[in-house]
């Protein structure tokens, strides 16, 4: 995050990395945590961070909590721009940012994950989420 | 509209307006989460998108009522986390349990995490809180609506909540247990139907056990809500009089700023503990959203 994104290490201080299978979940650290380890947990704090082959890619959610502290690797989309991802389109964008995962933001909102490879920019934000991120859509 | 609810004419004050207050569809309102954003910058933003909202409580900014928001799930700032669609008494019961930052919470039925999510939002992410829910396709709506709203301070389990572990005692509990939903109806299309008093006794014991189990897993200290969108007493003042009766118990007063009802006295034939006069009834003519049931419990 801090090599890809800028977000400082220091950022999750105060939080637990749990790994589990190709995904790493994020919990608070707090005094009662050892109480959990009587217990049989199915989840702990939030998905954070998935294996994608030799890449760690950062889900949506952290990526929404987190991603406020980005200082590169972030686009700045307009709202057609989204609107025609969102419609399953890739766009082609020019930067000079490395091949990879960026944040999407639109204005000040960070929107999630989105993957460059030369230029063509695709959408990582499940399909579920999508439709409410719609900036055409209001009340 | 015939005999709905009719059972409850006598312990429902103005009833007539009660069931006028049915036909009316639920409004919606929205909890600011104020976990990323604050109140007054969602209304800014909403208002920009021609949503226009007004605070529901005198006494918090971050409950709104969205009058004229049909389908709020449908916007941008709902995908973001920045609000939840969940109705105002749903909310109290949170607010009512008054969790601190820091603490060790259990929320024994969690799904779908609207109140869960206000804890986490209530103890700024701090602490801990174990989102219990039996059901495991239930986690999927949980785990959703807390991965939304950036909770991080949360784990979940699967227990049968009266079966619930005895290996740590909590500072604050939350039990808003299975119940008939009698809260949730309003009379709104010609299909509306409503099968009065459907709760079996099997619901009734799993809520006595419930609320056995809730008051044992409960630190000297410890403050815990029972919470149900019921109007049936027999899920309601019934079951804190047999809490009361069965453990060293106290109904302990709290104050929501919003106009609740006082507990039953008596029901049919079963005079109830005096107790129960602290425990709050949330209307509908009264509170326009879901009728709701709260107590807020301690021990003696």
């Amino acid at each position: 995050m801090e090599d890809r994104f800028g977000i400082p290490a220091s950022a999750f201080d105060d939080y637990l990395m749990i790994e589990k299978s190709r995904s790493r979940w994020l919990l608070r650290r707090s005094p009662h945590l050892k109480s959990m380890l009587s217990y049989k947990v199915s989840s702990w704090g939030m998905k954070a961070f998935q294996r994608v082959g030799h890449f760690i890619k950062p889900t949506t959610r952290v990526i929404q909590v987190f991603g406020t502290l980005a200082t590169r690797a972030v686009v700045q989309l307009g709202k057609g721009q989204l609107q025609c991802m969102i419609d399953g389109k890739d766009l082609y964008i020019e930067s000079a940012l490395e091949n990879g995962y960026v944040i999407l933001a639109l204005e000040d909102h960070v929107l999630g994950m989105g993957l460059l490879i030369n230029g063509r920019l695709r959408l990582q934000i499940r399909k579920s989420d999508l439709k409410p991120l719609s900036p055409g859509l209001d009340a | 509209m015939g005999p709905l609810f009719d059972s409850y004419r006598e312990i429902i004050p103005d009833f007539p307006a009660f069931l006028e207050s049915l036909k009316v569809p639920l409004p919606t309102h929205l909890r600011v989460n104020r976990l990323k954003i604050r109140p007054a910058d969602l209304i800014k933003i909403l208002s920009q998108k021609g949503v226009e909202v007004k605070r529901s409580l005198d006494s918090d900014d971050g409950l709104l009522l969205a009058p004229d928001l049909k389908s709020p799930g449908s916007l941008m700032e709902y995908a973001l986390g920045y609000y939840h669609p969940q109705a105002l008494t749903s909310c109290l019961a949170a607010m009512l349990l008054g969790a601190t930052p820091a603490a060790f919470v259990l929320d024994l039925c969690a799904s779908p995490g609207g109140k869960t999510s206000h804890l986490a939002q209530l103890m700024e992410n701090s602490g801990l809180i174990m989102a219990n829910e039996l059901y495991t396709r239930r986690h999927i709506p949980l785990s959703h609506t807390l991965g939304r709203l950036g909770v991080l301070n949360t784990v979940i389990t699967a227990y049968p909540a009266q079966e619930f572990p005895l290996r740590h005692r909590f500072d604050f509990i939350l039990a808003d247990v299975p119940c008939s939903g009698e809260g949730r109806f309003r009379w709104t299309t010609k299909s509306s139907r409503y099968e009065e008093r459907k709760a079996r006794q099997t619901l009734y014991d799993l809520q006595r056990r419930t609320i056995l189990r809730a008051f044992d897993l409960l630190n000297e200290q410890g403050v815990m809500v029972y919470a149900t969108c019921t109007y049936n007493p027999d899920e309601n003042e019934s079951v804190i009089d047999f809490l009361l009766k069965h453990r060293d118990a106290e109904v302990l007063p709290g104050e929501l700023g919003l106009a609740a009802e006082p507990g039953l006295g008596a029901w049919e034939r079963t005079v109830y503990d005096r107790r129960l006069q602290r425990a709050m009834r949330f209307y509908p003519h009264r509170v326009d959203s879901v009728g709701f049931f709260m107590a807020r419990v301690g021990r003696r």
